[in-house]
């Protein structure tokens, strides 16, 4: 159960630091490596112009297009990257689960704080980018903070849904690597989400990851406090990804020793 | 004293593993449900079956029975690692289990880093894993390799390691299995010892092991599974001379069939040996001796063809397995031609009662070649009651004489 997790803060810190031990042993660069894949794309969807699909009466119109994307690649890297990483950990923990009893809910949410180091990581880069274009950064900026607390729980729930069905359907790992493709051309990681089809775009809308990025732009890029209209979706679905994902997990995770 | 673990009524079943963790062959399956059609399911596996037992604070229980009874299902059970289907397991206190050796390690963490992490899973703090270290290190005898990567370590390394983690965390309760298969002599008299002052500061213990003379020797009481069913419930000795007749009779059993997986009759049968019998004499059956008792062993002979120099070699074997004697080895030079008898006499059958399996071999006359080999594939029951205080195979008559130094 969730609720067993404080008594087991430093199971918890152990499975982070080995996790991150584990992750980065032997590579010389060690957690540097973390700036490349955002990096990268921002690079290639630079290069690919993706700037022109920003509408040029946009207030994001005048911003350069890298920080614009740099800015929703950085956290959705963190989601993706985290979703990755959870979903096959329970089955890789199998002699932990085997062997004794714990909450298992620490295995995947591990991994999840694990990707946070990338993340932080990440974070220098993007003060260096933001300080090159000279975007001067408001007190309204604190609010990414809350916000990136929401896509933390938005995450941790669909790690706990997706690291459980896993256990019981090896096949969720491979939808994943797909459907996680396809969710970043559903959110509006590199261009807004307004640019699609307005069918299309107000049920996009709704995605919550869309509401966490444009949150991010919102506070960062233009100066502005996160509007109710483009939070409430990333709320609501903080809320019911973190409900439905523990609750899931709770009822099974007592089959997990057996399902290895 | 009070119940410390209370198994009651407890039935564990499992899906069977042929039922593939893929979409793919679930999807199929959930549709011709919802269709109606007739989908055959598996029934599930039965590893346990109404097993009730209570152990008490400080009391060591054995877990005897084949592979398959359920031992490791019930250790899992009391660890909280699986859930009953039926019935309840109840565990008061701190439980340390060593299911599984060593698993549970990474292989690309230190020793330090991996009793840290077996410590928190146990729900220890950081500092009490802390202070704890220098000692289980010590009895692991890891000694500099406390900071190595474990995929370092030597097999018996890790196991130790295991152990040592397993046995210092603090616990009411310490779960066992089979940790004693691997680890030499001088190791495994360090965990008997650690363990038996465990229980003696009233750690509950539940030990399963395949080395039944360390059971008898250690347990209190030893429960007998037997296909997910308790048996028996109670003093060693009489628990485990149960279990050793019951495996007795389903090797008998087996070989009477013919259904035994590993073949025990192997040569090239140029000098065979057939209808053997095991004669205890009047008042035994066929395969019983009374302890003390004259056993006869007669057998049939044939030579396919003339055959010069045949040696004729007897063993005993306990039902462990291990070779407690070779009986009688004789060496015949003379030429064997067609068909004729034997028989062996063994004038007084000392080794302890209890189940015991006999082989009967012919070599040619360089010992090189298996004319025909019986491996214990004669099933030998020693009646009658063992003597007060004897373990192991045979009793060594002694005769002992205390007394105190002459004053000066």
């Amino acid at each position: 159960m969730l609720s067993e997790l404080p008594a087991h803060r430093d199971l918890l810190w152990l499975l982070v630091v080995r996790e991150i031990r584990v992750r980065y042993a032997r590579a010389a660069l060690g957690a540097a490596w973390a700036v490349f894949p955002p990096l990268v794309m921002m690079a290639v969807f630079s290069v690919m112009n993706f700037g022109r699909l920003i509408d040029p009466h946009s207030p994001y119109a005048s911003i350069p297009y890298p920080v614009f994307a740099f800015l929703g690649l950085l956290p959705w890297v963190h989601f993706s990257t985290s979703l990755t990483q959870a979903t096959p950990s329970l089955v890789l923990a199998a002699a932990m689960l085997k062997k004794s009893r714990f909450p298992h809910e620490a295995v995947p949410i591990a991994r999840v704080i694990a990707t946070l180091l990338d993340f932080a990581v990440g974070l220098f880069v993007l003060a260096g980018l933001l300080a090159w274009n000279h975007i001067p950064i408001g007190v309204e900026a604190l609010a990414a903070i809350p916000v990136f607390g929401l896509q933390l729980v938005f995450t941790v729930g669909l790690a706990l849904l997706l690291s459980a069905a896993n256990m019981f359907y090896r096949d969720v790992n491979y939808l994943l690597n797909v459907g996680i493709v396809l969710a970043m051309f559903a959110t509006s990681v590199v261009y807004p989400i307004a640019v699609t089809d307005p069918t299309v775009a107000t049920v996009l809308a709704l995605n919550p990851m869309s509401a966490y990025l444009d949150a991010y732009r919102e506070a960062l890029l233009l100066g502005q406090w996160p509007s109710f209209e483009t939070l409430g979706p990333g709320v609501l679905g903080a809320l019911l990804s973190l409900v439905v994902g523990a609750s899931f997990f709770a009822r099974c995770s007592h089959r997990f020793a057996e399902e290895i | 004293m009070s119940a410390r673990i209370v198994f009651d009524s407890v039935r564990k079943t499992f899906r069977r593993r042929n039922r593939s963790d893929s979409l793919r062959d679930a999807l199929p399956r959930a549709l011709g449900r919802l269709i109606g059609r007739n989908v055959q399911a598996t029934p599930p596996f039965v590893a346990l079956d109404d097993v009730s037992f209570e152990v008490g604070e400080g009391e060591v229980l054995g877990i005897v029975g084949g592979n398959g009874a359920g031992k490791s299902t019930s250790l899992r059970l009391a660890a909280g690692v699986y859930r009953p289907d039926g019935g309840s397991v109840q565990v008061d206190g701190r439980i340390s289990a060593l299911i599984e050796l060593s698993a549970g390690f990474h292989p690309d963490l230190s020793g330090r880093e991996n009793i840290h992490l077996v410590g928190a899973l146990h729900g220890l703090r950081r500092r009490e894993v802390a202070a704890k270290i220098g000692a289980i290190s010590e009895f692991a005898d890891i000694g500099e390799f406390l900071d190595a990567p474990v995929r370092t370590y030597s097999t018996g390394m890790a196991v130790r390691l295991g152990f040592s983690v397993a046995v210092h965390v603090p616990a009411e309760v310490l779960l066992v299995d089979e940790v004693l298969a691997v680890g030499d002599a001088e190791f495994r008299t360090k965990c008997l010892r650690l363990m038996a002052r465990r229980r003696d500061e009233g750690v509950t213990v539940i030990f399963v092991s395949h080395n039944l003379a360390i059971m008898e020797q250690f347990c209190d009481r030893v429960i007998f599974l037997h296909h997910g069913r308790v048996l028996a419930d109670g003093p060693p000795r009489t628990v485990i001379a149960q279990y050793l007749s019951t495996v007795a009779a389903e090797r008998r059993a087996q070989i009477r069939e013919g259904s035994r997986a590993v073949p025990s009759r192997r040569g090239t049968h140029e000098f065979k040996l057939d209808d053997v019998v095991l004669d205890g004499g009047p008042g035994t059956s066929e395969g019983e001796v009374a302890y003390r008792g004259a056993l006869r062993v007669r057998a049939r002979w044939a030579a396919q063809k003339p055959i010069t120099g045949v040696r004729l070699r007897l063993h005993v074997h306990s039902a462990e397995a291990v070779l407690c004697g070779t009986a009688l080895a004789v060496d015949l030079p003379e030429m064997f031609e067609g068909e004729g008898s034997l028989e062996v006499v063994v004038p007084s059958m000392d080794f302890l009662p209890g189940a015991y399996d006999v082989t009967i071999e012919a070599h040619d006359a360089t010992g090189l070649v298996v004319l025909d080999q019986h491996d214990r594939l004669h099933a030998l029951t020693v009646s009658g009651e063992r003597p007060a205080g004897a373990q192991g195979i045979v009793e060594i008559a002694s005769s002992w004489r205390v007394a105190p130094d002459a004053a000066t």
